[in-house]
């Protein structure tokens, strides 16, 4: 076997020990099956949904936008895949070792971008080439536009990989020159996400118009965004111009980020240098102390903030909307079928409120991976005499901080706008503020259960964890659980009952949260 | 100061990695901790320090059970791992601070004993830096004036002579004798036979999770050198 082989298969080796190495009892060895089934699931689902996609584009009479969606959604997670990586080191840790033994730096180099791409490029062929695929057999019998479009799909990948080692490379950069480039970082990826998403739901909006059977004008649609229509028109039509656009859009990134990416491959990456022997000694009690170097550590991690920081995030964008669009306008865009009606009934536009807003927070829970993030640091918060529930209240209390007042602040934002009774809206917050305690204190609980020391990078725990996961379905159970409630037995109460019932859930489930995080959760946390 | 008593200590999987050892450290006591890789040394610290449990025997620090007051005996303890990984995210002065609120220290307090310590092991330019910059010697260095920011009386600490460079292992040396000298006591593993020969007064020898020898270090090594009395203690047959 060849150099180049041998080091593919000691990253799959690594991969697989990883995996077996957490399969020390039977319930990481499900969590490991589980999560395994819930990624199949997901790639078989876009496979599907892109075949599905373009057969009601072929009715609708528009098989070309079905291309043009599917290389959406697959750059858009291309994208997502890169923006995670990103914020990772590009720097990798057996670097040192693989440097020193007798193998070329290219091939070292190529062994590992074939292995992201073996990783990464499986769900974005999934989403496109089925699309062609049935594009080709069900509208246009071109040889010549499969074979163009199977190597445009195999071509794709490349854009995550090259976008994940130029942002690494930024991200790495700026660790060397500022101290504090864990938010500094953290805006700029969520201001591109919040352009790309923006750009992405414009397309949507036109592409919605053609599924509800209005008439639009697909060269427009394609034509909107240069990029997105290269790549189109070098499948559709076979275009020269569009071949070497879209050949020179993937390419040269991909080019690029590889002689950074080697460039820097091994380079020990020297963080912010003080010189300054002014120091600082301020007192606090141990529960601030403790609190304190949570918010350190979380605004310090990039991938930890991106992730986490997105619910509140949404949550202020969606206030904004609706203090500027109106509730009814927002309401009506949520597809909510009313019968004999005009106007969807004031009551029930508040409850929709309010059931974005039990969203937001149950999505997102900093608490999920806190415990996990100690990592091979948890030896600190072992021997030093700190009580147990102090660790546990600095950990859901930074959830807490991120979460309710942004909550509160929203629902008064959004509840005057809506022109909510005040009772109401007093009591949407107070169910919005219990249900971010709770999954504060889910979150936690949960990753009691899953713990993860053994990481090497924070993305495994922050993104793909099993406890943030279960947190997250715990989450959508917990807004479901009310609604549920409301529409199958208490709707007759109008807002006023949506309100009761969810502070009355809500309170109870957070109420037997706590009493389990400082009782069981104690002993679970002492025996790790 | 440190006293064990007949600890056993298994890993899930039946492997037992100390078996019914005991030891007593008295104060004023430098105790040195001798074994092969493997032999239970971290297991035995780590036990002792409150990190992992272990199913039975007693350890007690200055009179109070570990397994029932952890919280007492940790307040009169410093520990210092092989590799001690700190929090990256914070820098040196921040992470001091840290342990030093953990502590209850007082401001004056504190600022006077990093002053001194971090000046000892020069470290006083690095402080405000992100501990995620540090060589190993340096978060071996900065986890060092962590332990003494509380004034412990027990010191435990497991190869505290890795990575460090002669001039810091010189004055931990140094440091460490001091320590002694004003009645504490410190417990520490080494690899580095010679150190323990010059600087303890009482030595263990432990081998595939039990203890071979205990004493002091004239009980121990007689009239030979604590190498040839380590590798004949230790030989395989």
């Amino acid at each position: 076997m060849s150099n180049f082989g041998k080091l593919i298969k000691v990253n799959f080796l690594v991969f697989w020990g990883t995996l077996k190495n957490r399969k020390k009892t039977g319930r990481y060895a499900a969590s490991g099956t589980m999560m395994f089934l819930l990624i199949a699931f997901f790639g078989l689902m876009m496979a599907f949904q892109s075949v599905m996609q373009t057969t009601a584009f072929i009715q609708e009479g528009y098989p070309e936008l079905s291309v043009f969606q599917s290389l959406m959604s697959s750059l858009t997670i291309g994208f997502l895949f890169g923006l995670m990586r990103s914020a990772t080191s590009p720097a990798s840790k057996d670097a040192d070792m693989l440097l020193s033994l007798p193998i070329r730096k290219i091939v070292v180099i190529l062994s590992k971008v074939v292995t992201q791409y073996i990783f990464d490029g499986p769900l974005i062929l999934l989403i496109f080439i089925p699309s062609v695929v049935s594009y080709y057999a069900m509208a246009v019998r071109d040889p010549g536009m499969l074979t163009r479009g199977l190597i445009l799909a195999f071509l794709l990948p490349l854009l995550p990989i090259a976008i994940s080692y130029l942002l690494g490379t930024l991200i790495s950069i700026l660790r060397e020159k500022f101290r504090m480039t864990g938010i500094l970082t953290t805006i700029v990826l969520m201001l591109i996400v919040v352009g790309y998403m923006f750009i992405n739901f414009q397309s949507s909006g036109l592409l919605a118009q053609v599924s509800d059977g209005g008439k639009v004008d697909s060269a427009a649609i394609i034509g909107k965004f240069a990029p997105l229509s290269w790549l189109t028109h070098s499948v559709l039509d076979g275009g020269l111009l569009p071949i070497l656009f879209s050949l020179l859009m993937i390419l040269v990134p991909f080019w690029i980020s590889m002689l950074l990416f080697a460039s820097r491959f091994g380079r020990p990456e020297n963080g912010y240098h003080s010189t300054s022997r002014v120091l600082g000694f301020e007192v606090k009690s141990p529960r601030m102390s403790l609190l304190q170097k949570e918010v350190r550590r979380y605004l310090s991690c990039t991938i930890y903030l991106f992730n986490t920081a997105f619910g509140p995030l949404l949550l202020i964008i969606f206030a904004a909307a609706v203090a500027i669009m109106g509730p009814e306008k927002i309401v009506s865009s949520m597809n909510i079928p009313v019968t004999a009606q005009d106007t969807i009934p004031r009551d029930l536009i508040n409850v929709l409120l309010g059931c974005v807003f039990f969203f937001f927070p149950a999505v997102t829970s900093t608490s999920a991976s806190a415990i996990s993030l100690e990592g091979k640091q948890l030896w600190i918060l072992k021997v030093h005499p700190v009580r147990t529930s102090d660790i546990f209240w600095s950990k859901y209390m930074l959830n807490i901080l991120l979460m309710v007042p942004v909550s509160i602040l929203a629902v008064f934002a959004v509840g005057i706008r809506a022109g909510m009774p005040l009772p109401g809206m007093l009591g949407l917050a107070v169910a919005a503020s219990l249900l971010g305690i709770l999954i504060s204190f889910v979150g936690l609980i949960v990753n009691l259960w899953f713990p993860r020391f053994d990481w090497t990078s924070e993305t495994s725990v922050v993104k793909q964890s099993m406890s943030v996961m279960m947190t997250m379905l715990v989450g959508f159970a917990s807004v479901a659980l009310p609604i549920v409630l409301y529409f199958t037995l208490l709707s007759k109460y109008g807002f006023n009952g949506f309100v009761i019932v969810s502070i009355c859930v809500y309170g109870l489930l957070a109420a037997v949260a706590y009493l389990y995080l400082n009782t069981k959760g104690k002993k679970i946390f002492e025996a790790l | 100061m440190l006293r064990i008593e007949n600890l056993t200590k298994t890993y899930p999987g039946g492997k037992v990695a100390v078996r019914d050892l005991s030891l007593h450290v008295m104060a004023g006591d430098l105790f040195g901790f001798i074994g092969q890789n493997g032999a239970g040394k971290t297991t035995t610290i780590k036990s002792s320090v409150g990190i992992l449990p272990f199913e039975s025997g007693e350890i007690f620090v200055d009179g109070h059970s570990v397994k029932k007051d952890p919280v007492t005996c940790k307040k009169l303890i410093a520990y210092l791992p092989d590799n001690p990984d700190l929090y990256d995210a914070l820098t040196g002065i921040q992470y001091l601070n840290f342990i030093a609120d953990i502590f209850r220290v007082s401001g004056e307090d504190r600022k006077a004993r990093v002053g001194k310590y971090a000046q000892l092991l020069e470290m006083e330019t690095s402080l405000n830096t992100p501990i995620s910059s540090y060589s190993h010697g340096m978060k071996q260095k900065l986890a060092l004036i962590s332990a003494f920011l509380h004034t412990p009386k027990l010191l435990i600490l497991d190869e505290p002579f890795v990575g460090l460079d002669p001039r810091a292992a010189f004055t931990l040396k140094t440091v460490m004798k001091e320590f002694c000298d004003q009645g504490n006591s410190i417990f520490f593993s080494t690899h580095v036979l010679e150190v323990a020969e010059k600087l303890c007064n009482k030595i263990a020898i432990i081998k595939d999770g039990e203890m071979i020898a205990c004493g002091s270090i004239d009980e121990v090594k007689g009239t030979q050198s604590l190498e040839e009395v380590f590798m004949e203690l230790t030989d395989h047959e």
